[in-house]
């Protein structure tokens, strides 16, 4: 059982995550390309106000900065070919070269997403112990949606490079915390029979946004915010795509692998054959 | 051996090997859980040495809304 569980598993990761790839190059990775244009333009030009005689801090965030700069207009110091490897990474560690090599590893890091996100859809599969196919399997990629990635970006819009946010590790909390407290919530919701559990079940999935999510004192962007806007939409959009995918393959191979070769786990398969 | 005692070995044996392919099914679903957890933590949140991993990772967290930067 474990190793045609882990075969589903393997199976729908890589499916999803070729085709997320796949999608994502239409929309989500141009935006990403373009908003990094703003990005490298922020490594920009450490600058003094000798000339012009005045004085003032720069304050980022509540936090006073000794050392502020100015921020390049884009290009400005690019060579025009658009190679910017040597100036944005020259005091950076290795990262994938962009074209071919970058796609790759985007490739490669979405199928462990998409594995990783199997694992727990086909371990709910197997610890709730019910009959899922296609269909089912569907729905259950819309809860996984509404868990990681609909909750999350209500409070944390997704982020283009070049953005300003609150602390990481703060943001990283809260993302956890509400991704945690929205499954629950659906979880106890759809399980539930009485009023007093769905309502506790409500309580949970509001909690993280009543809670609120990190952001920062003060939103400077050198982003367009019509580059931002396109992409909350577009990424939203590509990961409902993702996670239907997820979803109904994970569930139709539960089906073929898990549940109709071992009809012994799941009692309703032997004795009603659905 | 009587027919009732048989009937009952053999519901007694069938509850035993009911209750061993539950736990089997128990444990797969919690270690997969886990398992689930940890490659998720790896792709989405870990920096690795020298921000390997978030280098490599990237476009793939900004694009499934992960807190990146």
């Amino acid at each position: 059982m474990i190793s045609r569980a882990l075969t589903t598993v393997l199976l729908t990761g890589f499916v999803a995550g070729i085709l997320y790839t796949g999608a994502q190059m239409l929309r989500v990775t141009p935006l990403i390309l373009e908003a990094e244009k703003y990005e490298i333009a922020e490594i920009a030009l450490p600058h003094s106000h000798v000339a012009s005689g005045i004085t003032h801090t720069h304050v980022l965030n509540g936090v006073a900065l000794d050392v502020h700069q100015r921020v390049a207009t884009p290009h400005e110091n690019l060579p025009a070919a658009h190679d910017h490897a040597g100036v944005a990474h020259a005091t950076e560690n290795w990262a994938p070269g962009d074209g071919a090599e970058r796609t790759f590893y985007t490739a490669v890091s979405n199928i462990v997403t998409g594995i990783a996100f199997s694992l727990m859809l086909v371990a709910v599969f197997l610890l709730r112990g019910k009959t899922v196919d296609m269909n089912s399997g569907i729905l259950w990629g819309a809860a996984g949606f509404a868990v990681f990635a609909l909750a999350p970006a209500l409070g944390l819009p997704p982020e283009l490079p070049g953005m300003t946010a609150a602390a990481l590790e703060s943001r990283q909390v809260w993302w956890i915390g509400t991704v945690i407290a929205t499954a629950i919530g659906i979880g106890l919701f759809t399980e539930s029979k009485t009023i007093l559990a769905k309502i506790a079940a409500l309580a949970l999935l509001a909690a993280p946004h009543l809670i609120g999510a990190p952001h920062p004192f003060l939103f400077e962007s050198n982003v367009p915010a019509e580059l931002s806007a396109q992409f909350a939409i577009a990424s939203l959009v590509t990961s409902a795509f993702f996670w239907f995918v997820l979803g109904g393959t994970s569930g139709y191979l539960y089906k073929k692998l898990v549940i109709e070769s071992s009809s012994v786990l799941f009692k309703t398969s032997s004795l009603n054959p659905q | 051996m009587t027919t009732k005692t048989m009937a009952a070995l053999a519901t007694a044996s069938l509850d035993t090997s009911d209750a061993g392919v539950f736990s089997q099914r128990i444990t797969t679903g919690v270690l997969m859980l886990l398992t689930g957890s940890v490659l998720l933590f790896a792709v989405g949140f870990a920096q690795g040495s020298g921000n390997f991993m978030h280098n490599a990772a990237h476009d793939s967290r900004h694009a499934a809304t992960f807190p990146c930067h």
